[in-house]
């Protein structure tokens, strides 16, 4: 593991951010502000996760919030219901979101849909859900779930303090950071960088872009719908209007968008900044004059996009490039 | 008499009333390297779309190592040993020219299995000292001159391991002195035991190259022999190049 | 279900669809000449709504009226943000150009907020609920003004919009830059320009809807994303992305579907309809109903 390779530098980089999340919450002594960190984490998995198929991919995943929605109600129903313990229930998850995720790309990508029609299936899905879900006794209408903890159950992962959450968030995002970084890593990894770059003349190296696309999107969806599960555990309480919201979908991607969707640092860092400052902004500028963080927050979206089109990390990553050569 | 690697078995192509391909009969043998020559629209890139899974003709067969690959997919047909480089040279921008050519030896086989990363970047570096691309190694492939990205069109596809390379019109826009340092490249090539199809437009690099020559005029091959300066010299190959005017005076 | 109120609800599900068509054909225009989504188009309608609110408290004009001067004012709101959001967004990937539209949105909610406060708003007109009834079947069906007015307004509006684009230099330009933007400008087409006309006649048409249909209806900031947002984009996508009578005849379609699924599944599921249809269609008419775009 060398600092002059920019992938190896980005994992280092995580690593200490992560340290130093954990270091901040585990000694805090606020709530809200553990609330906060868990939730900047929360979002960064996720916009971590979109960017494997987003990012790397290249696909425009507009509506990866089917993905989290699915794996907070299978948490949500299988532990409320059957008892199931969320540990279990964030692997079943993955299966439910990755199986999604199949679905999805087996049938859109059959039809060779242009780019468009694809983000915008993806995007009426997640809300064909939501009002599947609002419409469904068995998930709970528009009532939504409640997970009631009483006390602290480490197999039930449940409990008092927000804390041991935090921890467990950060080891979801670790996980996810290794998934990334290995697949950057891998074959897998070039084969999806040569899809989304050259469609044809990756086919004419002997690459299968449509299988290729599929694997990406289950990949992606999986680990999304992983964070969505715990997600469930964590807020104790979920609707099908929260958890399948396209205000969220979209803050979500936009961190990854803004940080840089094609680097393994990027989403991390656009969407730990991005979520936090949302709320804060929303604090100062909420209730009555919640107009004025909504102009100033469509105006942070539409500047920071045209004045960082490739994100942030595009930047680190050429300062990276002049102080140690090429990776 | 061994069979041959490649053979066209009245390959038609047709766009919509055009008829871009008319029933080409060809065969190239192991080890040669075959020139396909003709007027700009002649039909010689369509050939190679045919042949390398980008189109699929309407009738015809196209047939590699005694199989039937009529047909199948781009990536099938590059999996069992086809590689071919784009008229209009395609690169992958965001990746190094390092990277470029491992992509290539990443190519998988037709069981799909791949070699490992290290081992393409071994081969990787191998060709791309071949082809002459060492000192831009590590330089993104997009910040490269024409010849340059040319270059590296050629080394991502020997990079695959082919079994036969279609090269098309890799000779334009470089100047003389390249064009002769690309022929000797591509002899090389040859005779590291690949198969070569070259369409060309520059005499100079086709007549030093073929083994074997294809003249192609309107889809339909025109004129075929193993002496390319006699068939270039034949009356109807003349008159297709240049109108029957100069064929009068 | 009487047959009478069953006309009753194909009928408002027509006139409603006549609305849906308008709005439907501003976005398909601006996605055939731009190739741009535009996800802020249902705040144009808003705010075309709100014009008419203002228009009649201040001025007493009625909506009608102040009609042609809202979809001036639009249209050149429209030009405006796109030269200064869209224009530079062209240059970028997809996803970037789809947030920022997003972002306009939600920029644009925020400051109608601001300008005209959260709560429900309307034009107060004072025949707004006068219908005009008659026979049938052994029933009678009423039919608001307002809704009539304003579906054969829109129907007409979309009718000529569609001569323009034909018949007119300008039109037929729009439609040379929807098919292939590079040869268009060879051909001397200053397609910036283009661009500019095109964003601002769509979201002008958008906000024309919003004027007609503004004294049926309680405004908010979020009227237009919470009913309209979801049909228009099935609507487009139905009637083929880019193609103007697709989205005129697709718009009919879904006024009525939407009008048949409250007919029989309950008003809660009008939405659910829209939805049904706009994954339906993608999965197995992808292309819309019509060939080809701007036809």
């Amino acid at each position: 593991m060398k600092m002059s390779n920019w992938l190896d530098w980005q994992l280092i980089v995580s690593g200490i951010f992560i340290a130093a999340i954990a270091a901040i919450g585990v000694s805090s002594t606020s709530d809200y502000v553990v609330q906060i960190l868990v939730l900047a984490t929360i979002y960064a998995a996720v916009a971590l996760s979109w960017s494997i198929a987003g990012g790397l991919g290249g696909l425009l995943l507009l509506g990866f919030i089917s993905f989290y929605g699915i794996g907070a109600y299978t948490n949500g129903i299988l532990f409320t219901k059957y008892g199931i313990s969320p540990w279990i229930n964030i692997v079943l998850a993955a299966g439910f979101a990755g199986l999604l995720g199949w679905l999805i790309a087996a049938v859109t990508l059959r039809y060779e849909l242009s780019e468009d029609y694809f983000a915008m299936f993806t995007v009426g899905l997640s809300q064909a859900l939501k009002i599947v879900l609002l419409n469904s006794e068995y998930f709970g209408r528009a009532t939504g779930i409640y997970i009631t903890i009483v006390k602290d159950d480490w197999a039930m992962m449940s409990f008092v303090s927000r804390k041991p959450y935090l921890l467990i968030a950060l080891l979801i995002l670790v996980v996810i950071i290794a998934a990334s970084y290995w697949i950057q890593r891998s074959t897998f990894g070039f084969r999806l960088a040569a899809v989304r770059q050259n469609s044809r003349a990756a086919e004419a190296l002997g690459i299968n872009p449509v299988k290729t696309k599929i694997q990406a999107i289950i990949v992606s969806g999986a680990l999304g719908g992983s964070v969505g599960a715990f997600y469930s555990q964590f807020v104790t309480f979920i609707d099908p209007k929260q958890v399948f919201s396209l205000a969220t979908n979209f803050e979500m991607l936009l961190g990854a968008v803004l940080g840089g969707r094609l680097t393994l640092i990027g989403p991390i860092l656009g969407a730990a900044t991005l979520k936090p400052l949302q709320d804060v902004l929303r604090g100062v500028f909420g209730g009555e004059a919640d107009a004025l963080y909504l102009v100033l927050y469509g105006a942070l979206l539409i500047v920071s996009c045209l004045a960082l089109p490739k994100g942030i990390a595009f930047y680190i990553e050429k300062w990276h490039r002049k102080r140690y050569g090429n990776s | 008499m061994n069979s041959p690697l490649l053979k066209l078995d009245c390959l038609t192509k047709r766009f919509r009333g055009l008829t871009a391909v008319d029933r080409v009969n060809m065969t190239v043998d192991e080890g040669q390297i075959v020139g396909i020559v003709g007027p700009n629209g002649s039909g010689k890139t369509t050939t190679f779309a045919c042949v390398s899974g980008f189109l699929r003709p309407e009738e015809g067969r196209v047939i590699f190592q005694g199989k039937d690959i009529t047909g199948l997919q781009p990536y099938q047909i590059a999996r069992l040993g086809i590689s071919r480089t784009f008229q209009i040279v395609q690169s992958f921008e965001e990746l190094t020219v390092l990277d470029n050519v491992v992509l290539g030896a990443l190519k998988p086989d037709e069981a799909n299995h791949s070699i490992s990363i290290a081992e393409a970047r071994n081969q990787a570096a191998e060709i791309i000292d071949l082809v002459g691309l060492a000192s831009d190694a590590r330089k993104l492939s997009g910040s490269l001159g024409i010849p340059g990205r040319k270059r590296l069109e050629i080394a991502r596809a020997l990079a695959t391991r082919p079994k036969l390379l279609l090269l098309d019109e890799v000779m334009a826009g470089l100047r003389p002195v390249e064009v002769d340092q690309a022929v000797e490249m591509i002899k090389t090539i040859r005779d590291r035991g690949v198969t070569i199809v070259v369409v060309e437009h520059l005499m100079r690099a086709v007549l030093a190259l073929s083994e074997k020559l294809y003249v192609i005029h309107h889809g339909a091959v025109l004129a075929q022999g193993i002496n390319p300066r006699e068939v270039l010299g034949r009356p109807e190959v003349v008159d297709a190049y240049f109108g029957k005017a100069t064929l009068d005076a | 279900m009487t047959t009478a109120l069953a006309i009753q609800l194909l009928l408002l599900g027509l006139l409603q669809g006549g609305i849906y068509a308008l709005v439907a054909c501003g976005l398909t225009l601006i996605y055939g000449v731009m190739k741009v989504v535009n996800f802020a188009h249902a705040e144009f309608l808003t705010l075309g709504m709100f014009l008419a609110i203002t228009a009649f408290q201040l001025f007493g004009l009625n909506p009608y009226t102040a009609a042609p001067f809202i979809f001036a004012i639009v249209f050149i709101l429209g030009a405006i943000a796109q030269q200064i959001v869209i224009r530079p967004a062209l240059r970028y990937p997809q996803i970037n150009q789809m947030l920022i539209t997003i972002g306009l949105s939600i920029l644009l909610v925020g400051m109608m907020q601001l300008l005209w406060g959260p709560n429900n708003q309307v034009v107060k007109l004072s025949w707004a609920r006068a219908t005009f009834d008659f026979e049938i079947a052994g029933g009678e069906v009423s039919l608001s003004y307002v809704r009539l007015i304003a579906a054969v307004v829109a129907v007409a509006v979309a009718g000529l919009a569609w001569w323009i684009l034909k018949y007119t230099r300008t039109g037929n330009a729009m439609r040379a830059a929807a098919q292939n933007p590079l040869a268009a400008r060879l051909m001397g087409i200053n397609v910036s320009r283009i661009n500019l006309l095109t964003f601002g006649f769509g979201t002008g048409l958008a906000a024309l809807s919003g004027a007609l249909i503004s004294p049926a209806f309680f405004v908010n900031p979020t009227f237009g994303t919470d009913y309209f947002i979801l049909a228009a984009f099935v609507i487009v996508v139905l009637g083929t992305m880019g193609n103007f009578v697709g989205a005129l005849v697709g718009g009919l379609i879904i006024g009525m579907a939407e009008a048949l699924g409250g007919l029989f599944l309950g008003a809660a599921m009008r939405q659910f309809v829209s939805l049904s249809v706009f994954v339906i269609v993608l999965l197995f008419l992808p292309r819309g109903i019509f060939r080809g775009r701007m036809s």
